[in-house]
């Protein structure tokens, strides 16, 4: 995907192949991949390089077909 | 022996058109003192726009200009978190509670749950988005707003949907007197103090128990132990500044304020 980044270079944007926005933060030392919550990072990596490679990653994979969809996970812990 | 944190203060006041909740605020948008920024916030504040929630065009920043506008802003929890799981069920349920007396007593004309998971934490699972029959929250009307990923075509048509609703239940209101962003009646303290009463004696964050020699400035100052003290030090890059920081002009700290009893300020 093609990132480009703010003027501040803390945010990283890029359109997935299906028109998904990604977005990476910076926040302290690590990456935040946002995707589904608006400004929420999904998944956070060490690095800007395995950030970039996780959103890759997911924007390439293959949708799951239907039936192989489960219900989502609670979002709290116990 | 506890601080207290540093989280997005709620924007509500009576009467607002809109409340838009959250799960709870995202670390970097607290350290930036402003809900929903970059480009995937610029596009929730877009479908707000495109449904005539927010005005067409504005200055500064989105959530001001939309707080301006009659929408407000809150979350769940309060308590901000890198990742959602992180969020404990004890500060759901209580997050809920509260969330429930503060819609009950500002009464907005609609709730817009910005994630669907949010609002699943609150009724169980369903199916869809947008107004989902049964759904209703402190006596108001709930939408739920499609995720940023949701096919453009699919989402617009359910934008159109919260449109022809705010053109007819939530009609533009006079600014209210009473909308400043640290109002709360005595009803709602009330609420809020018999909640920290009952839980005085527990860490808002793990829930353990807070030992007698730390209970004094627990009550008094603060909601979270030692160890979840450390732990909420190392997200938000304006925590440890926030003594100094506090000092400074509203527009320095921006939206960012000072978490107790889950993110009302007593």
């Amino acid at each position: 995907m093609e990132w480009t980044h703010d003027e501040a270079g803390e945010r990283w944007y890029a359109t997935g192949r299906d028109g998904t926005d990604w977005e990476i933060i910076r926040s302290g030392d690590r990456y935040g991949v946002i995707v589904a919550r608006w400004d929420h990072p999904d998944w956070w990596a060490e690095s800007l390089e395995d950030a970039k490679a996780l959103a890759e990653e997911r924007d390439a994979a293959p949708p799951l077909p239907r039936e192989e969809w489960v219900t989502e996970a609670r979002i709290f812990s116990d | 022996m506890g601080e207290p944190i540093v989280t997005l203060e709620d924007l509500l006041y009576p009467g607002l058109r809109a409340v838009c909740v959250g799960i709870n605020p995202a670390p970097p948008s607290v350290a930036a003192g402003h809900y929903y920024r970059g480009r995937l916030g610029r596009q929730f504040f877009a479908r707000l726009r495109a449904a005539n929630v927010l005005p067409a065009s504005f200055e500064g920043f989105a959530d001001d200009a939309a707080f301006a506008a009659g929408i407000g802003f809150t979350d769940i929890v309060k308590r901000p978190t890198p990742s959602a799981s992180e969020v404990r069920r004890a500060e759901i349920e209580y997050g809920a509670k509260l969330l429930d007396a503060k819609l009950r007593e500002h009464k907005p004309g609609l709730v817009i749950f910005t994630f669907k998971r949010t609002a699943q934490a609150l009724f169980g699972d369903f199916v869809g988005n947008g107004f989902v029959p049964g759904l209703e929250l402190g006596g108001t009307d709930v939408f739920i707003m499609p995720a940023p990923y949701e096919k453009a075509e699919t989402a617009a048509s359910t934008i159109r949907h919260l449109a022809a609703h705010v053109d007819r239940a939530v009609p533009r209101t006079e600014l209210s007197a009473k909308r400043s962003p640290g109002y709360r009646s005595a009803d709602l303290r009330k609420v809020e103090d018999e909640m920290t009463q009952h839980r005085h004696r527990f860490c808002e964050v793990c829930t353990d128990k807070v030992s007698p020699s730390s209970a004094h400035r627990f009550r008094v100052h603060s909601l979270a132990c030692d160890r979840c003290h450390t732990e909420l030090r190392k997200i938000g890059s304006g925590y440890a500044r926030l003594s100094s920081r506090r000092s400074r002009s509203w527009a320095v700290l921006g939206r960012r304020t000072t978490w107790r009893s889950h993110g009302v300020d007593t």
